[in-house]
C-alpha cells in the first residue's frame, strides 16, 4: 500500500509534474536557487506572501511578494492543499495568495505540506466549505501547462507554465 | 442435447436472408435440427419492420412488428440468423407499443425468447459444431454492431469456430469500429458508408484472410462489395454456412 | 418543408477528398481510445460512476429553476451578477452591453462552444470590439477564419505546416516555424501580451454550483485562468442545463470529465470562480458576470429526450463516431459534430437544417458505450428521424418508399410477387460473375463499392410443406 503522500507524488510524476521533497520549509530556499541554477535562470523569485514563506530566509534570492508580471520567470506558490487522487494542488485566492503566481511565469514552484494533503477532491470541499468569505478564485492544478492542439502532440508550456515543481514538505 | 429435443423453433430468416442468400438460411436450419430441435418457418414472414423503423416510420413498423409478434410468439424459442434482426425483434417490439398494452404485453414474452443463431447455439442449444481437421485456413469474424453492442454477443460465435477447429481465426484490428453498412445508410450516404467500409477491409486485408464470416448478412454484403471493388479474393459466407460445413 | 437541409453529402465529399483531414482524424481514430483505455485503469468502477453523474444531471434537470435560483443567489451575496438569456439573440445582446459599460477595446476569450453558438465573436467585432481567441486551437482557426471541428480539440484538421502558414501571415515576423514547440512558443508569446492588454475576459463553464455559486472552468493551456485573473471584467457564458448542486457532485464529473474527454485523469486547470476579487485580492476581476442561455434547451425539459441535457461537452462521442472519423466536423454544418451535435443541433437550429445531423449515423452505439452521463444517442437520434417523418421533412419520394415496403412487407402475396420479379432481374443485370455495379436505386452504394447479386431462389417460399 502506498501512503496518500507517496501516492500523491507519483500522481504529480504521472501528471508531468516534478516532484521535491524536504525534510522542513527552511530547506525551501536553498532548492530553490539550486533548481534555479538547474535551470539557468537568475536567482530571483515572485513568491506568494504567505506568512510561512515570507518568514524564510531567502538569501542568495531576490525575492519579491507581488502578483506576477509579464516579465516574471519564477514563480513560487502556497497551496492550501494537494490531493493524491489526481496529484492536484489547490490553491485559494487571497490577500497573500495571488493566482497569476500560478499560470505567468514559466517555471512554477508550488509549495505544500504532507500534513496538508487529503485523499480526494471531496475532502478539500470540506476544508473549503470553512472559509469565510468563500475564495473568489479556486486553482486546481495538475501537472503543467500543456496543448495538443498541433497535430495531436503534446507541448508543454502553452500559456501557463512549462515545468511545474511541487515541493512537498514534510514538517 | 437431450434437453433440446422436441422444443420447437421458429427461424425467423430476415427478408434479407431469404431474398438475397437463402443457403444461410438452409444451413441455420440445419444446425437448429443438428441442436435437437423441431424446426419450424412459420410461413408468411417478410421483414421485421426494421428499415420504416430506424427511418422514423412508426406507423409503418408498427404493422410489420404486429405481423411478426403473432406468427412467431406460440414458438417455444425464436431463433434469427441477424444480430441486427434479433435486436429489433428483442429489444425494439415492445418499445413500439407503449400505446398499445396487450400488443406491448405479447412483444415482452416474444422478447425473452427470441435470440440470434449463435446466442442461441452457445448459451440455450449447447450446441458444438462436429470437429474437422486438415490445413486450416485463416478467417477473420466480424462483429456487428447489433450482436457486440446490443445483444453483448462477442464470445458465442468464437467458441463455436474454436470448436469447429477448421480455421484459424485472425485478430481483426479495430473490430469494435462499426463497417458502414447501417442499412439504408449505406444508400443514403454512400459515400461515407463506403469509405467506413473501406477502413475495415483495409483492417481485414491485413490479417491476410482468406475468409470474412459474421453473423449479420447486410454487414457482410457490404463488406463483399467493397472486398470485390477493392480486387479482393477474399471470400464472404455468414457464419451459420461455414458452422454448417461439416454437419451433413 | 420550412428549412432546406444542410447539405451533408457535399461537405462529406470534400472531407473524404482531404488527404490532411483524413490523415488528422486517422491519428485520432488510434490515438484517442488508447489515452482513454489507459486513464479509465485508474476509474475501474467507470460504471457505477457514470450511473450516479447521470442521476445528478437528472436530478438537476429537474430542479433547475430552483438551483438556478441558488446559484444566482450566491453568485450575487458574492459581488457579481447573473444574467438568464432566453435566446442566442438576448446573449449577445447581454455581452455586448456589458463589454460597453466595461469600455473595453480589446476582449480575450478562452474557448466556448456556447459562445460558437451565439456567433458571439462577430457580435462583439460588429460593435466595434476586438476579440481574441486563447485557446492555442481557437487561436488557429479564428485566424484561418473557420468554425471548431471538434469541440475539445477545434483545430483537430489543420496541419503544422497550415499552422506555420496562418502565423506567417497574421504575425508578420522572422521566426522559425518548423517545429509544433516553435509554434506553441511563438502563440504563447503573442498571446501573452494581449491577455494584459484587454479590458474583458470571456470564458466558458464546464459547471455552475448553486451551493456556493461557482463556475467552473476546465482547461489545458491555462489560457482561461489568464482570461479570468487579468482584465478587469470577467464574463461567463454557459448554457443553462450546467448547473449541479453541489461541490461533492462536481468530484462525481472532474472524475469523467478528462478521461473521457482527451484521456487524462485530470486536465491540468481546473478553476472554480464565485464572484469578482475578494476584499483585500490584489488580482482577478473588479466586475464578474455570468450570463446564461437557453438557446432553446428549456424546450427538451420534461420531454422523453432530456437526457440529452446531461451532456458535459466531453466530446467522447464523436471521439469514437465512425462516422465523425470519416467526414470531420465541419461536414455537420453547425456548432456541434458528432452524436450529440446529431442530437443537439436540430434541438436549437432546426429540424429542418439540421435533417442530415440525425439521419447520417449507422446506429452502431459506439458513443453511447463511453457517453460519462449515459445519454441514450441512438435512442434519441431514431426519435428525432419519427419526429422529422411525422413533420414530413423527409421527401415525398422517401416516405413513399417506407409506406410501399410496408405494404407489400405485410402482404406475402405481395411480396412473394415483387421478390420473384425483382430476384431474377437483379441476377440477370447481374450477369454471369453475380456482381451488380450499378442499380438506380441505389446509387450511393455503389460508390466505390459493388453489391453481390442474389443467388436466386427464396428459403422461405421454397420449402416443401
Amino acid at each position: 500500500m502506498k501512503t496518500r503522500a507517496e501516492t500523491f507524488a507519483w500522481n504529480v510524476k504521472n501528471q508531468l509534474g516534478k516532484v521535491h521533497r524536504v525534510a522542513s520549509l527552511e530547506k525551501v530556499p536553498a532548492l530553490v536557487r539550486r533548481l534555479a541554477e538547474q535551470l539557468g535562470l537568475e536567482p530571483k523569485a515572485v513568491v506568494a506572501a504567505a506568512s510561512d514563506l515570507k518568514d524564510l530566509n531567502w538569501k542568495g534570492l531576490e525575492v519579491e511578494h507581488r502578483p506576477a508580471g509579464i516579465e516574471d520567470v519564477l514563480g513560487i506558490s502556497r497551496a492550501m492543499a494537494g490531493i493524491a487522487e489526481t496529484g492536484t494542488l489547490v490553491f485559494a485566492s487571497g490577500k497573500s495568495n495571488p493566482p497569476s503566481l500560478n499560470f505567468i511565469p514559466e517555471y512554477s514552484i508550488a509549495i505544500v505540506r504532507e500534513s496538508e494533503l487529503v485523499d480526494t477532491s471531496e475532502e478539500v470541499w470540506v476544508i473549503l466549505r470553512e472559509k469565510q468569505p468563500f475564495p473568489a478564485t479556486i486553482n486546481m492544478v495538475t501537472g503543467p501547462s500543456r496543448t495538443g492542439d498541433i497535430e495531436q502532440t503534446l507541448f508543454l508550456g502553452a500559456h501557463g507554465p512549462r515545468e511545474l515543481h511541487v515541493v512537498m514538505v514534510k514538517s | 442435447m437431450a434437453v433440446n429435443k422436441g422444443k420447437s423453433v421458429a427461424l425467423f430468416a430476415t427478408c434479407l436472408v431469404d431474398l438475397w442468400r437463402p443457403a444461410v438460411a438452409r444451413a441455420a436450419e440445419r444446425l437448429l435440427i443438428k441442436a435437437g430441435f423441431k424446426v419450424a418457418v412459420p410461413s408468411g414472414q417478410t421483414c421485421c419492420g426494421q428499415v420504416n423503423y430506424n427511418s422514423g416510420d412508426q406507423k409503418g413498423a408498427r404493422k410489420l412488428a404486429r405481423r411478426h409478434i403473432m406468427l412467431l410468439v406460440p414458438f417455444d424459442y425464436v431463433v434469427v440468423p441477424s444480430g441486427s434482426c434479433a435486436d429489433m425483434i428483442k429489444n425494439h417490439y415492445p418499445a413500439l407499443f407503449g400505446n398499445d398494452l396487450d400488443v406491448q404485453k405479447t412483444a415482452q414474452v416474444l422478447s425473452g425468447k427470441t435470440y440470434e443463431l449463435t446466442e442461441f447455439l452457445v448459451r440455450i442449444a449447447r450446441w458444438k459444431p462436429s470437429r474437422a481437421g486438415g490445413v486450416k485456413r485463416k478467417l477473420v469474424y466480424h462483429d456487428s454492431c447489433s450482436c457486440q453492442r446490443s445483444l453483448r454477443i462477442y464470445k458465442e460465435p468464437r467458441l463455436l469456430l474454436e470448436a469447429q477447429g477448421k480455421y484459424d481465426l485472425q485478430a481483426l484490428t479495430g473490430e469494435d469500429r462499426c463497417c458502414g453498412f447501417g442499412g439504408l445508410f449505406s444508400v443514403k450516404y454512400g459515400e461515407v458508408s463506403s469509405h467506413m467500409a473501406g477502413k475495415k477491409t483495409a483492417a481485414i486485408a491485413a490479417t491476410e484472410a482468406e475468409i470474412l464470416t459474421g453473423a449479420d448478412l447486410g454487414c457482410l454484403l457490404n463488406l463483399s462489395g467493397k472486398l470485390k471493388a477493392e480486387g479482393s479474393a477474399c471470400e464472404v459466407r455468414h457464419i451459420a454456412e461455414i458452422l454448417a460445413e461439416e454437419e451433413a | 418543408m420550412s428549412e432546406t437541409p444542410l447539405d451533408f453529402e457535399k461537405g462529406a465529399h470534400e472531407a473524404l477528398g482531404s488527404a490532411t483531414l483524413q490523415q488528422a482524424l486517422g491519428k485520432f481514430q488510434t490515438g484517442y481510445p488508447l489515452l482513454r483505455a489507459r486513464a479509465m485503469q485508474s476509474l475501474p468502477d467507470f460504471e457505477k460512476v457514470r450511473t450516479k453523474a447521470a442521476r445528478i444531471k437528472d436530478f438537476s434537470l429537474k430542479n433547475l429553476d430552483k438551483l438556478t435560483d441558488q446559484y444566482r443567489e450566491k453568485v450575487e451575496a458574492n459581488g457579481g451578477t447573473v444574467h438568464i438569456c432566453e435566446t442566442a439573440a438576448d446573449a449577445r445582446k447581454t455581452v455586448v452591453e456589458i463589454c460597453r459599460q466595461a469600455e473595453a477595446k480589446k476582449i480575450t476569450k478562452s474557448k466556448s462552444m456556447v459562445t460558437e453558438e451565439l456567433a458571439l465573436n462577430d457580435a462583439l467585432e460588429a460593435a466595434g470590439m476586438e476579440v481574441l481567441e486563447t485557446d492555442l486551437g481557437e487561436y488557429i482557426i479564428q485566424l484561418a477564419g473557420e468554425r471548431p471541428s471538434h469541440i475539445v480539440g477545434p483545430a483537430l484538421h489543420k496541419t503544422k505546416e497550415e499552422v506555420a502558414q496562418l502565423f506567417k501571415a497574421h504575425h508578420k515576423t522572422r521566426r522559425k516555424r518548423e517545429t509544433g514547440e516553435q509554434l506553441v512558443r511563438e502563440a504563447r508569446e503573442v498571446l501573452r501580451e494581449k491577455y494584459f492588454a484587454s479590458e474583458v475576459g470571456i470564458t466558458g463553464a464546464n459547471f455552475l454550483i448553486a451551493e456556493t455559486g461557482t463556475a467552473v472552468i476546465v482547461t489545458n493551456e491555462g489560457n482561461a485562468d489568464l482570461c479570468r485573473i487579468l482584465p478587469n471584467t470577467h464574463i461567463v457564458v454557459t448554457s443553462m442545463e450546467k448547473v449541479i448542486p453541489t461541490l461533492d457532485d462536481l468530484s462525481v464529473f472532474l472524475r469523467l470529465l478528462a478521461r473521457s474527454a482527451s484521456g487524462q485523469e485530470m486536465t491540468s486547470y481546473t478553476t472554480l470562480v464565485s464572484g469578482p476579487r475578494g476584499p483585500g485580492e490584489s488580482e482577478g476581476p473588479s466586475s464578474f458576470h455570468v450570463v446564461i442561455v437557453d438557446g432553446g434547451r428549456s424546450k427538451l425539459l420534461g420531454t422523453d429526450q432530456q437526457a440529452l441535457l446531461r451532456c458535459i461537452k466531453c466530446g467522447a462521442c464523436m471521439n469514437v463516431c465512425p462516422v465523425y472519423m470519416s467526414v470531420g466536423g465541419h461536414t455537420y454544418g453547425w456548432v456541434y459534430p458528432g452524436p450529440i451535435g446529431a442530437v443537439l443541433n436540430p434541438v436549437l437550429n432546426g429540424f429542418g437544417t439540421m435533417y442530415h445531423n440525425y439521419q447520417a449515423s449507422t446506429f452502431c452505439g459506439a458513443c453511447e458505450e463511453v457517453c460519462p452521463v449515459k445519454i441514450p444517442l441512438t435512442k434519441i437520434m431514431r426519435d428525432w428521424r419519427t419526429r422529422a417523418f411525422q413533420e414530413r421533412i423527409p421527401g415525398l419520394g422517401a416516405r413513399l418508399a417506407l409506406w410501399l415496403w410496408a405494404a407489400i412487407a405485410a402482404n406475402p402475396f405481395l411480396y412473394n410477387l415483387a421478390a420473384g420479379a425483382g430476384i431474377p432481374i437483379l441476377r440477370a443485370l447481374a450477369g454471369k460473375k453475380g456482381v451488380l455495379k450499378s442499380l438506380p436505386l441505389a446509387k450511393g452504394w455503389m460508390k466505390g463499392r459493388v453489391l453481390d447479386a442474389p443467388e436466386g431462389g427464396r428459403f422461405v417460399r421454397g420449402r416443401k410443406r
